[in-house]
């Protein structure tokens, strides 16, 4: 019982989780941990071997439980409040842990669990005014730079300089997991990063680098490294992301946030969504100015001969059209694609010339077709029943 | 983040203008410029009245294109406009899908709806959405983004929602309706 | 910024409370005064255009004096000039034929605040003069409700949101009384349905669940129709008839003689329409049926209102609040106060009928019309057979116009009065539909130098006693809030339960509904007295001659009020021009596509409007909505003028079957107007 009233004295006095697993590892002789439900570590008594921001090397059971981890046996307690699980609580010890520390464990996360929530009440209105101000920056909702840049000093960012952004969105995999995980993933690389999660999406937000070039694959090392990583934990999960054009300053930065999701938006369309430039959309960006039935039109107008001709005949050239620009023209790759001869893909390549009565190795018909190809797929993208 | 949304119920519009002109005698715009306007077409065989003014995006592109920054998005997601920073070149009047910003040739500047934001601050509803006799026009406030749910009723005569997000919710509501006329 | 208590005195069902906001002398908005039980809150379209209306820059600002009349040569008065000008016409006429009856005073339904009497008992004040009498509204339907029920009753219509049917008969709400809609929407959603049956697919059909389209002028022969089918079907309660109705087996002998093909045939709907109809009588209770004003500005409307109202009263006897049926009443409408004649007036007023006063003012001799005051109205518009006003006008020695606009009739008049708006003046205004009573409080200075009705007539009144003392006994120096005390008289103040009118500043106030009428006479021999049938038996329409085959609806349109507001910038704005709505058919067979310019003639005149085609409209129907008057010039052409174009050049003043028992004349038959279309 001493311990109990040790810790809650600690909590009256204000001392954070590390504080208190260091205490429970002098009384108990065993090492402590808070991880938050997908465990990461909040505090450790042993920060070497569990240092803060890691995860645990080690699976924590649903619920919690027992477990052994490089010949130590350690227990994990839930922190239940209700119906919701604000993480765990971890210890770990040479063989089996003494008992003193498995009778206590009830109360002692009961005390955890309060110390937690405070904490986390903390960091949730911190993270609003955060929130609050990062959306100003995104949405021109300041006076003027100096009031722009005064408020970023107290978040401990430099809005002198200038920044680049990216939005990211997740097109499958579990929300809650993405929110929790890719910020921290993010910070790991770019500890000066300014994040703002919203839903499905995250905005990321980074200085500039002197050349534009870099800071661009800067930002593709940014979305590469978080797709390999969050597929770790989240298999089959897919991400998007798009990138807005780099301003000189950050009064332009809810521009570039705008660009960014228009590029998002293109690249969900595509069929091999990643991460796009607004500065590098082609004659994707002209076309998604246009309404769905001017786009429907343009690829009636264009293709729909073939279409009609592939629906009544039973063939694919529509599909053959498409591999071929997919391909870059490229016979061998296309036949691999479907299983043909070379030779026979360019007759059929021929027969859509005469469907369509054009010539179809003149790059004027092609960037016709190409853009009716592209009309089309965001024409069906767009419309509605 | 909280988006303030106008929502329509096209079942139970009548076309009576009654949010349009309110508009007009909340804002005093002038004689052909209309902050609201009711629209007509026609959906799945039936003619609907369309009470549209700024969908207030999530991302809107008047914002984008203004060269003057003269747009801005407030907490609660209205976009607001600030007269004395246009310079009145039109570009978010091509820009808008639904032709929100009106150009005033008088003032030489764009304007468009507020969401009434003095009244909202007073806790008094949009002059449109109090005018409305048969609740066809309210608002709603979104407290995340609700992806494409609550463009699941869209009509297919508007322009796509999927450029700009409009923050404009449609509730569609099934009643059978007879029409007992010569063959 | 101050508010200020406003009522919207206009000629609507609804009759507004209003707020008004003032800041610097000028209305910056008005809003609805969410203390008015029927209005709660919410303005019109017109209603919302007051703050536009008030401050327009067309609206007349002096005394103006057109010489010669009709020339547009216009030049301001000073208010004596005018007063004089008007005073020594009326004195020289009275000395010419030693008689006052060569005055005239034509009034309607511009503003129906209580003091529109004032002007009634200034004309009193001279001695017998000419006016206008009866109704172009609602007359033939008035003397349906009088002798079927003895009395002018409408039920409470805050009750139609706890019907389980509301059956729309003639009435488009959604353009003429939009604050009911939030009603219906209420029925709607506890599961009632809301039906219309209207010769024309309005708004308010559009939006309904049950429309009934049936040919002009035949509700009758759909009313007996269902009728005659809920009895053979055993859905009436006999016994119940008979205690409740007088007259039942004459009826029921009619009935028996009708089929739901017969109903069909003539009213052009398919006969499962009959039985539809049928079962919404009979499973829907309460059922109310509201009658509008249109479908009884027929030569047969009149009798077609009885047949309906036969039909609403026998399948609705077990209908619970709510039910029943829904026209107009007059419970909360103020008489005109009594004044006496000069002592040297002889005889009484001359009545013409409102309905065909341009034939009456030319006929009337001994003595002629001579003077005419025109106030509250634009008749030059609103009358059937236009053409023949603007003739009949043109005999008269002086025309006076009292106005807020250069109205059309005040472009043929000698001298036009500015009015105050009711933003510059007190009054208190009753609606005919609702119970509710408001007041309105002057929330502005004088419009320059725009004065009221009354104190118009009151400066008249003493000019023409300093001219010729004793030759008015109008009570010059009495005040609107004099006037509003004397209207304001023991009846009134029982139904609102006030002492004294100025309780209404508080707040508008519900008066006490009358209790419902006690029987239906069927067998009304006050019919057969002026020569119409006894029972509500079907009397079949007009039909078109050959030559112009197409009836002419000119329904109330949606941005005006009549003659008013439509000419406001804001709403024609939403209504730059006028159509024509033609079915497709129709405008097939006469070669006309959407948006041609046509001319629609019959042998009265013609006018030029732009062919709408669309599939709601009846084959053989033509829709023109009355009231617009535009421009002198439309993308540098004279198309649409005030002078060019006017439904009622093409209406003619043919009555209806009924008005005579309660406003004194028959109504109008607007709508049996028969026309032919070409291309311009």
């Amino acid at each position: 019982m001493d311990s109990l009233s040790g810790l809650m004295d600690l909590i009256i006095k204000g001392s954070n989780l590390d504080g208190l697993v260091r205490y429970l590892e002098a009384q108990y002789g065993a090492v402590f941990i808070i991880a938050n439900p997908w465990g990461r570590v909040l505090a450790a008594s042993d920060q070497a071997s569990f240092p803060g921001g890691s995860y645990l090397p080690f699976k924590l059971p649903v619920g919690g439980g027992e477990g052994v981890f490089q010949g130590e046996t350690y227990l994990a307690w839930p922190l239940q409040s209700g119906a919701i699980n604000h993480g765990y609580l971890v210890t770990l010890g040479a063989g089996k842990l003494p008992p003193r520390v498995v009778e206590n464990l009830d109360q002692v996360g009961k005390l955890f669990l309060l110390a937690l929530a405070r904490e986390q009440a903390v960091l949730a209105t911190e993270r609003r005014y955060r929130a609050d101000f990062i959306y100003d920056l995104l949405y021109n909702n300041f006076e003027s730079k100096e009031a722009l840049v005064a408020r970023g000093q107290l978040w401990g960012w430099d809005l002198n300089r200038p920044h680049a952004l990216m939005v990211v969105e997740l097109l499958a995999g579990p929300g809650e997991q993405f929110r929790e995980l890719a910020g921290a993933m993010v910070l790991e690389e770019q500890p000066q990063a300014i994040l703002l999660p919203r839903e499905r999406q995250l905005v990321i937000i980074i200085p500039s680098l002197e050349e534009k070039g870099a800071t661009a694959r800067r930002m593709q090392g940014i979305f590469n490294g978080l797709q390999q990583k969050l597929s770790r934990y989240l298999p089959g999960m897919r991400l998007a992301g798009g990138v807005g054009l780099f301003y000189p300053s950050t009064t332009d930065l809810y521009l570039s946030f705008q660009e960014a999701k228009i590029a998002l938006e293109i690249g969900k369309l595509r069929r091999e969504p990643g991460l796009v430039f607004f500065a590098g959309l082609g004659v994707e960006r002209l076309l998604y100015q246009l309404t769905p039935q001017q786009l429907e039109d343009y690829y009636q107008q264009t293709l729909g001969r073939l279409e009609d001709f592939d629906r009544e005949n039973g063939t694919s050239y529509l599909e053959v059209l498409e591999k071929f620009f997919q391909y870059n023209g490229d016979f061998q790759a296309i036949a691999r694609h479907f299983y043909l001869h070379p030779n026979t893909l360019r007759y059929r390549l021929q027969k859509i010339g005469e469907i369509l009565e054009v010539d179809v190795h003149s790059l004027e018909t092609q960037l016709d077709l190409l853009a009716a190809l592209k009309a089309g797929l965001l024409a069906r993208h767009r419309s509605r029943g | 983040m909280k988006q303030l949304a106008f929502w329509l119920r096209p079942e139970r519009c009548v076309g009576c203008r009654n949010c349009q002109l309110a508009c007009k005698n909340e804002h005093r715009t002038a004689a052909r410029i209309n902050w609201r306007r009711v629209q007509e077409g026609e959906d799945n065989d039936r003619r609907y009245f369309i009470s549209l003014a700024c969908n207030h995006c999530r991302n809107p592109e008047c914002f984008r294109v203004c060269p003057e920054k003269a747009y801005w998005k407030r907490r609660d997601g209205v976009v607001l406009h600030l007269p004395r920073r246009c310079q009145g070149c039109q570009a978010c009047v091509r820009a808008c899908p639904y032709q929100a910003p009106r150009y005033n040739p008088e003032t030489r500047k764009a304007e468009k709806c507020d969401f009434c934001h003095k009244r909202l601050d007073q806790g008094l509803p949009p002059a449109c959405v109090a005018a409305c006799p048969t609740g066809a026009l309210g608002i709603v406030a979104w407290s995340e983004d609700l992806g494409e749910a609550p463009y699941a009723g869209w009509p297919g005569f508007l322009p796509d929602p999927a450029l700009t997000r409009p923050s404009l919710q449609f509730t569609r509501e099934k009643r059978g309706r007879h029409f007992l006329q010569q063959g | 910024m101050r508010v200020y208590r406003s009522a919207c005195p206009c000629n609507c069902y609804d009759a507004c409370a209003m707020l008004t906001y003032v800041e610097d002398g000028r209305v910056v908005k008005v809003e609805g005064d969410p203390g008015h039980g029927y209005t709660r809150g919410r303005l019109c379209a017109k209603g919302y255009a007051y703050s536009r209306r008030v401050h327009s820059p067309e609206r007349l600002r002096y005394p103006l004096r057109q010489f010669p009349r009709g020339s547009g040569n216009w030049q301001r008065l000073s208010w004596e000039e005018a007063l004089d000008l008007i005073a020594c016409s009326i004195l020289e006429l009275k000395a010419r034929y030693g008689s006052t009856l060569p005055l005239a005073y034509n009034k309607y339904s511009g503003n129906f605040g209580w003091l529109q009497n004032t002007v009634d008992a200034f004309f009193t004040s001279l001695g017998p003069t000419t006016r206008a009498g009866g109704s172009p509204c609602w007359a033939a339907g008035l003397d349906a409700m009088y002798l079927d029920f003895g009395t002018i009753y409408n039920p409470d219509p805050e009750d139609l949101a706890s019907c389980r049917a509301v059956i729309l008969w003639g009435a488009n709400p959604a353009w003429t009384s939009v604050h009911s809609l939030a009603l219906l929407q209420q029925a709607r959603e506890r599961g009632g349905i809301v039906a219309v049956i209207d010769p024309v697919l309005s708004a308010t059909a559009r939006w309904a669940d049950y429309y009934f389209q049936v040919k002009p002028g035949t509700d009758g022969a759909l009313a007996l129709g269902v009728l005659a089918y809920l009895y053979r079907q055993g859905h009436l309660e006999i016994e119940t008839i008979a205690r409740y109705a007088t007259g039942w087996p004459d009826l029921e002998a009619y009935l028996q003689g009708l089929s739901p093909e017969w109903a069909a045939a003539a009213t052009g709907l398919p006969p499962e329409a009959i039985a539809t109809l049928a079962t919404i009588y009979a499973k829907y209770l309460p059922a109310a049926t509201w009658i509008g004003f249109g479908l009884q500005r027929h030569a047969n409307g009149g009798q077609n209102v009885r047949a309906i109202n036969a039909l609403a009263t026998l399948a609705g006897l077990q209908d619970g609040p709510g039910g029943g049926i829904y026209y107009a009443h007059q419970a909360t409408w103020p008489v005109e106060p009594p004044l006496a004649m000069p002592p040297d007036a002889r005889g009484s007023n001359r009545y013409l009928n409102i309905n065909n006063f341009a034939a009456e003012l030319v006929s009337c001799r001994e003595p002629p019309v001579k003077f005419l005051w025109l106030a509250y109205r634009d008749p030059v518009t609103q009358e059937a057979g236009a053409r023949q006003l603007i003739r009949a006008l043109d005999t008269l020695e002086m025309i006076v116009v009292v106005d807020h606009f250069l109205t059309p009739a005040a472009q043929v008049a000698d001298i036009v009065l500015p009015a105050a708006s009711l933003f510059e003046t007190w009054d208190i205004v009753s609606s005919y539909w609702h119970y509710w009573v408001a007041a309105n409080e002057p929330a502005l200075p004088p419009w320059f130098e725009a004065r009221s009705d009354l104190e118009i007539v009151a400066a008249l009144a003493a000019r023409l006693n300093e001219l010729a003392p004793g030759s008015s006994t109008f009570p010059v120096g009495r005040q609107a809030t004099t006037w509003l005390d004397i209207l304001f008289d023991q009846r009134l103040q029982d139904l609102l339960g006030l002492k004294s009118w100025q309780g209404l500043l508080e707040g508008p106030r519900k008066a006490r509904v009358p209790a419902p009428p006690s029987g239906i006479t069927l067998r009304a021999t006050g019919a057969g007295e002026a020569a119409l049938p006894v029972l509500p038996v079907y009397v079949p329409p007009l039909a078109p001659p050959p030559e112009y085959p197409l009836q002419l609806l000119t329904s109330h349109q949606q941005f005006g009020l009549h003659s008013q507001f439509q000419n406001l910038d804001w709403l024609q704005a939403l209504n730059p021009e006028p159509a024509i709505f033609l079915s497709p058919v129709a405008a097939r067979k006469r070669r006309l596509a959407d948006g041609d310019l046509a001319r629609v003639y019959n042998e009265n005149g013609e006018i030029i409007a732009r062919v709408r085609i669309e599939a709601g409209v009846q084959e053989g129907v033509a829709v023109a909505y009355e009231g617009w008057y535009g421009k002198d010039r439309y993308q540098g052409k004279r198309l649409f003028s005030a002078g060019d174009y006017n439904v009622n050049f093409l209406t003619s003043p043919r009555a209806t079957d009924m008005g005579n028992l309660t406003t004194g004349f028959p109504g109008c038959a607007f709508y049996d107007c028969f026309v032919e279309v070409c291309r311009l």
